[in-house]
């Protein structure tokens, strides 16, 4: 079992926000989390680690659906930014429709698309499988 | 004797220049030959010119002429001038085919008299030449032409009863060359009927007014078959009576029956074009009406009288004038023979008149333009409803467009809030586990449970209508329906119901497996649920092909359903018609929205406390 320094939540709505993150402390793996209330907040955020030269999120919770920047927009700006640490990106959305789901393979994680509400099982699989 | 006769009898015997004109002028040559030495013959001058001969370079000598004469001419002449030698009442007459000396036939009229002596023998003979070339030619000419033409002649005598055929006439009859036609049959060649009634009174009419008559009548000839024949006939008076009447035959039997065709096929064509359902026009070259007929005029709303005043440009919309110019040009030029066009035109009455326009051509024997065949159909229904209907397809695509979107927005924003919900319930139980002992919140937590799975069958709902036709495929029927009875048997036995799965083995139907699974999942539950408690219950699985459907067919003998009641309701969303703690009213719905997806249908029987069959209808081959 691995101990997770900091994991991000991407995520507008503060109901999934509060559930998630109370989910992440259940699990008791994970030190601190890193919150953003959409996908340009957590694009900027993260930039500023990487230039402050900080240690990245190892875990992204990302919803889709958000104002601003959504989620798909994010994937697309982070996945310029040159990253050598491994960060696992998991989709956590409300959407089961399929052709998000086909689109989520353009970006290699077709895997990691989990359907809300996340209980603590789900997290807990996702957290073990590092 | 006349005295001027006398007179020119011995002049001729004392004056030779008398003599000399005669013989120049009357005659094409004389000859005289000696017949104690036949070899001697004298012929004048003009005997050899007609024949293209110097006659001063011919020798007084019959040998002279022998290889010149058509020798079966002469092998006649020779039996006539024996008959003639012995009998002088048998006159020496012979028509005689020469040789001219440039190469062509001279036809000569040779007559002769024998000169006798004191014992009545033939000593000399006299003979004269006259050229009968052009007759000849004329009437070998008549005679190949009327071969050529099969023109026959008759000649009926009433007072000597006989009628004479010659050869052409007989092979128009069909009969032999040595048939003798007779007087009173040969009538009865005429087809019984209006031909044989007409060529009685024709000849009556000639024998007794003297009438010449030139009809077409039909004959059958010796080996029964119809003939078309035109008969002319002339009567000829002899001593006050017309007792004579000749004439020809003609066998006209492919021209009058290709008359009699044209006759029927233009016939056919008026018949179509004056009654025909659909506007037709006959126009030329120059686009000028030749015939209109009544529905052109009425698809309009003229007379006729009135649209033969118009031209095409005045009932064509200008737009549409010359739409088909290139058309009509390739059909001049011979490069096409028809076209179709859509056209609009102007009503009586002002308004736009949808056309649909179709031209042929007609042409003569060199290939001309003779006429154009038009046919108009009105079309301004079909493409008004065609309008129409694209219209609403257009806003059926985009209401169905719009209400996809909003099940889809409904579907997903919902899940997130009660997920929410759900979860927050869930962490709570966990925080204040007394909290739960308040009915309100017990009730708030069923509530958010119910919310959840109306929303699960929501988005199912989506799903179904969302997914495409395209990817069917076969899929084998009976392994399935005996896995969902098999994962259903401890519930079944529970409700003390026996399930027979009676369907054929090898049966595949059209479909996705996962929609197939939940259709028969969803009917057995119901038949397990809906099972009566006051009897042995059963479920009865059977099969039927029908047509392009597969027809799966679930008989219980459950509790039942008010058809008249709850029919409308039966497939609705969120109907129950059950008080079953259990029913929850998607199944039916989702099932119905599945079996349709899969290109099926549904039908449902069913009796209060009796039970209920439903009859699914699958596809099994594509298209």
């Amino acid at each position: 079992m691995k101990k997770i320094n900091l994991a991000c939540i991407i995520e507008d709505d503060p109901t999934h926000v509060y559930i998630t993150k109370r989910f992440l402390n259940l699990t008791g793996l994970v030190e601190s989390i890193l919150i953003c209330s959409n996908g340009k907040d957590a694009f900027t955020k993260l930039k500023a680690i990487i230039s402050s030269g900080e240690k990245l999120p190892e875990l992204i919770l990302l919803d889709l659906n958000m104002p601003v920047w959504d989620g798909w927009q994010f994937l697309d700006a982070f996945k310029e930014i040159p990253v050598e640490d491994k960060i696992d990106i998991y989709i956590l959305t409300s959407s089961n429709n399929e052709a998000d789901i086909e689109r989520a393979k353009n970006y290699n994680i077709d895997s990691n698309y989990i359907v809300k509400p996340i209980t603590l099982e789900k997290l807990k699989d996702v957290i073990f499988s590092e | 004797m006349n005295y001027l006769q006398e007179e020119l009898y011995s002049s001729l015997k004392t004056n030779p220049k008398i003599f000399e004109f005669i013989e120049k002028n009357s005659l094409d040559g004389i000859w005289y030959s000696d017949l104690e030495n036949p070899e001697n013959e004298w012929m004048d001058d003009r005997f050899w010119e007609i024949l293209g001969y110097d006659p001063q370079k011919m020798p007084s000598k019959s040998s002279t002429w022998r290889d010149i004469i058509n020798q079966d001419d002469l092998k006649a002449a020779l039996t006539n001038f024996n008959q003639h030698i012995e009998d002088p009442n048998i006159p020496y007459d012979q028509v005689l085919r020469f040789t001219h000396k440039k190469g062509r036939t001279v036809w000569i009229r040779s007559k002769g008299m024998a000169i006798r002596n004191e014992e009545n023998k033939a000593i000399r003979m006299v003979g004269s030449h006259l050229e009968i070339t052009e007759l000849k030619e004329n009437e070998e000419f008549l005679h190949r032409c009327n071969q050529e033409a099969n023109i026959g002649f008759w000649d009926m005598s009433v007072e000597n009863k006989t009628i004479k055929w010659s050869n052409t006439t007989k092979a128009i009859h069909g009969v032999d060359l040595d048939f003798k036609p007779c007087l009173e049959t040969s009538i009865n060649f005429y087809k019984e009927g209006s031909s044989r009634t007409k060529i009685t009174e024709l000849v009556f009419r000639a024998l007794n007014f003297g009438e010449p008559f030139n009809d077409e009548l039909q004959i059958v000839t010796i080996q029964g078959e119809y003939k078309w024949v035109k008969v002319i006939g002339f009567p000829e008076k002899i001593k006050d009576n017309y007792n004579r009447v000749y004439g020809t035959i003609q066998d006209i039997n492919d021209l009058k029956k290709s008359q009699i065709k044209l006759k029927q096929s233009e016939q056919a064509f008026r018949g179509n074009f004056e009654n025909a359902a659909i506007g037709m026009a006959l126009f030329d070259n120059d686009k000028k009406w030749i015939k209109i007929n009544q529905t052109f005029c009425d698809i309009l709303g003229y007379t006729h009288d009135e649209l033969s005043l118009l031209s095409f440009e005045d009932i064509t919309h200008p737009e549409d004038l010359h739409t088909d110019a290139a058309e009509i040009e390739e059909i001049i030029d011979g490069a096409r023979d028809h076209y179709k066009v859509d056209k609009r035109y102007f009503h009586k009455n002002g308004h736009l008149v949808n056309i649909h326009f179709a031209v042929s051509v007609v042409r003569d024997t060199d290939n001309e333009v003779l006429y154009f065949i038009s046919q108009i159909i009105d079309i301004t229904l079909l493409k008004e409803q065609e309008k129409a209907l694209k219209r609403i397809i257009s806003i059926t695509q985009d209401q169905n467009d719009r209400l996809k979107n909003f099940a889809h927005i409904v579907s997903h924003n919902l899940r997130s809030h009660s997920g929410g919900i759900s979860a927050l319930l869930q962490l709570l139980r966990d925080d204040e586990p007394e909290l739960f002992e308040n009915e309100m919140i017990q009730l708030l937590e069923t509530s958010s449970f119910n919310l959840q799975e109306t929303i699960n069958h929501l988005s199912e709902v989506v799903k179904i209508n969302l997914s495409s036709n395209d990817n069917l495929t076969l899929i084998p029927l009976s392994n399935i329906i005996n896995k969902q009875i098999a994962s259903l048997t401890p519930i079944a036995e529970k409700n003390n119901i026996k399930i027979t799965n009676n369907t054929e083995e090898n049966i595949k139907v059209l479909g996705i497996s996962a929609y197939v699974e939940s259709i028969i999942l969803n009917f057995i539950t119901n038949a397990i649920k809906y099972s009566s408690s006051e009897r042995d219950s059963f479920l009865n699985i059977n099969s039927e092909k029908k047509g392009p459907y597969i027809i799966i067919s679930f008989t219980d003998n459950g509790i039942g359903i008010d058809l008249d009641l709850n029919k409308n309701k039966l497939f609705g969303m969120y109907k129950t018609f059950h008080d079953n703690e259990d029913a929850r009213g998607i199944g039916l719905f989702i099932t119905k929205n599945q079996i349709e997806t899969l290109g099926g249908k549904i039908e449902v029987t069913s009796e209060l406390n009796k039970g209920t069959t439903f009859k699914v209808f699958f596809k099994h081959e594509k298209n």
